[in-house]
């Protein structure tokens, strides 16, 4: 059995903050916003809607191109660090239940922030394939607008809410090679919640980022018998345009490296699912993830196009 | 992680270089050695990018509360040779 990737499917909410408008009230320039932020617009979900009605919204997007699908999904996971209700119950129970799905379903959430996806693809492949499910969905939902403190400079201008839903199963078009996980947790209060809002020291999560996500995909690519010239596309966690370029840079993989939450932000763990559903990856054939953040931690993992 | 002191090396160029190799597109000739890097058109991001290539290149590590008087080349070649 080999549970993959068969196919994403996001949403972005339609309201949009004007990121050159919001970030006046600090006097900063354009040039910051376009080069290093890299981010214009920062995507909101409505004040009426929660972490589970955009979830639902993206796992609809999938259902809606596989009408079948709804009655077969034997799991249910969803990454996020912001459920419905403070998490009791679990957001993927109440997404359960919005969805219609049988009852035969496992479902489970998993409290991870950036590197989640990537996570959640190794947890949901094995359980799978353990327990012998054919199909299952990771989805990712992590709205920080519910914990951004409008007037802190250091978050306020990053971060965008998006959904994602990726389909898990047999005969996929991606299948999840090597992975490497880790975490730095002494510096966990470099990235968290107080007093409900959110407070990031960005000197520790970039340094921490600058060094462990090249030494975490070296050994990815160790475990592999591969160099990073045989990886076509290196998608990384939409940090920021800063630390998406430094991190190429380090890594000697310009322009396979793309930034493109221009029009959204930072969306913690959907950044890079939402990358693989929005990019031309026709011409790809083995692509490296590696997601990095709260934790502080990181995961990385290789996937290999199946040839149909 | 301890400080090591560095001898034998002018510091001063090491750090224009290392500048050099970390802000893409920076003429290192438009800066004094006593200037405070943000007057010269090195933003927050490029400043703790550039600390972080020093803290390497050094083997130091530059502490929190260090940070502000590293905000020149002076400053960063004074917090080396201490």
């Amino acid at each position: 059995m080999n549970i993959g990737i068969k196919s994403i499917h996001t949403y972005c909410p339609e309201y949009f903050l004007d990121n050159f408008e919001q970030s006046k009230k600090w006097g900063v320039e354009k040039d910051f916003i376009n080069n290093k932020i890299g981010s214009i617009k920062l995507s909101r979900m409505k004040e009426c809607e929660d972490t589970t009605d955009i979830a639902q919204y993206a796992v609809e997007n999938l259902f809606q191109s596989n009408d079948s699908l709804r009655s077969k999904i034997q799991c249910l996971i969803v990454v996020t660090q912001n459920p419905d209700n403070g998490g009791l119950p679990h957001s993927s129970a109440i997404l359960h239940k919005k969805l219609e799905l049988e009852k035969n379903c496992a479902v489970f959430d998993l409290s991870l922030g950036c590197s989640g996806y990537v996570q959640g693809l190794s947890i949901a492949k094995a359980f799978m394939e353990s327990q012998g499910f054919k199909n299952g969905i990771l989805v990712t939902a992590d709205p920080y607008s519910k914990i951004i403190d409008a007037n802190d400079r250091d978050t306020a201008l990053l971060f965008g809410d998006a959904a994602t839903a990726t389909w898990l199963g047999e005969n996929p078009l991606w299948s999840i090679k090597n992975c490497d996980f880790g975490i730095v947790s002494d510096k966990y209060e470099a990235l968290q919640v107080s007093n409900s809002k959110l407070v990031m020291k960005g000197r520790e999560v970039f340094n921490f980022a600058a060094f462990y996500v090249p030494k975490s995909i070296q050994k990815v690519l160790n475990d592999s018998g591969l160099k990073i010239e045989d990886i076509d596309m290196v998608l990384l966690h939409q940090g920021s345009r800063f630390i998406v370029e430094t991190l190429a840079r380090r890594l000697g993989t310009e322009g396979r490296t793309p930034f493109s939450s221009k029009n959204y932000g930072n969306t913690i763990s959907s950044s890079i699912p939402m990358m693989l559903a929005e990019l031309n990856l026709h011409t790809s054939r083995r692509i490296l993830l590696s997601g990095f953040g709260v934790g502080l931690s990181w995961a990385t993992c290789i996937l290999e196009k199946i040839e149909k | 992680m301890m400080k090591k002191k560095v001898k034998n090396m002018n510091v001063n160029n090491t750090i224009k270089e290392v500048i050099v190799d970390t802000i893409i597109g920076f003429d290192i000739e438009s800066i004094k050695e006593d200037q405070v890097f943000s007057t010269a058109g090195i933003d927050s991001l490029d400043h703790m990018n550039l600390l972080l290539a020093i803290e390497e290149k050094f083997d130091i590590f530059i502490p929190e509360e260090e940070v502000e008087q590293c905000s020149s080349i002076s400053g960063i070649a004074s917090y080396i040779e201490k």
